[in-house]
């Protein structure tokens, strides 16, 4: 995760439609970043078009462990927009559907 | 390569056949891990004249050199092409200086805590042509990019 090009990454969703912000959970990675990561793009662009977490091989060990903290890093980012009133609370569980679930499913063609 | 054809064409067939055999057995996504996001325009002859220049001359270019930028923009192109036809889903990792302790890597390997973020990428001059040729959102057949930094 570099910060520095977060807000690249936004804008080029913004203007790419095929084009997805992939979650930032590889090298260098830490929970506040990536929550810090998921606020900046809720501000500036769509959340809920995110590409999510992607795991690959390598890390199948380690699966089960990063999954709970981008569970529990997506609902405490939700959690904030909904406490400043910045999102609803069927929204915000939308959003945790979409980034968790049914974004990889339509983008990897995984049905 | 194919063992037949040591030229550009040749190694693209090569991988292109590769590609099918994985989009077969259920591939979804190709990975491309990259210092800075490469995807000019850049043309056949201009590649073709790369890779004569290091296969066959043994020329070694730079990971900053023109001719390695230019090179790795010509084989995205084909890569997006070849995942477009199979729906597959284009992956870019870039920003990471591998290795950079030598040390580290000397005696234990690769991905023992020597990588570093880089300070500067150019993402979008680099990328523009790529993503307006394949990712604009103008049809409906196009496949995604997902970009990680």
């Amino acid at each position: 995760m570099n910060q520095t090009y977060a807000h690249v990454h936004v804008m080029l969703e913004r203007a790419f439609p095929n084009v997805n912000g992939g979650f930032p959970w590889w090298h260098n990675d830490t929970p506040y970043v990536m929550e810090q990561y998921l606020l900046h793009a809720a501000g500036a662009s769509l959340l809920s078009t995110g590409g999510g977490p992607v795991c690959d091989g390598r890390k199948i060990l380690s699966v089960g462990g990063r999954f709970e903290v981008f569970d529990r890093v997506i609902c405490r980012a939700t959690g904030k927009l909904v406490s400043d009133g910045q999102m609803s609370k069927p929204g915000s569980i939308k959003v945790v559907k979409a980034l968790m679930y049914e974004n990889q499913k339509r983008l990897f063609h995984l049905e | 390569m194919n063992g037949k054809d040591t030229t550009l064409k040749g190694l693209v067939e090569a991988l292109r056949k590769r590609h099918v055999c994985f989009a077969e057995r259920g591939a979804r996504a190709s990975d491309h891990g990259l210092l800075e996001p490469y995807g000019l325009d850049v043309t056949e002859n201009r590649a073709a004249e790369i890779f004569h220049e290091a296969y066959s001359k043994k020329e070694r270019y730079g990971i900053r050199s023109i001719e390695t930028r230019e090179f790795i923009s010509y084989m995205m192109h084909r890569f997006c092409e070849m995942n477009q036809e199979r729906g597959m889903v284009t992956q870019i990792h870039y920003g990471a200086f591998r290795n950079a302790n030598k040390y580290l890597f000397k005696n234990w390997g690769a991905d023992v805590g020597g990588d570093i973020s880089m300070d500067t990428a150019h993402v979008v001059e680099n990328l523009n042509p790529l993503l307006s040729r394949f990712f604009s959102g103008e049809t409906q057949n196009q496949s995604h990019l997902l970009l990680y930094q």
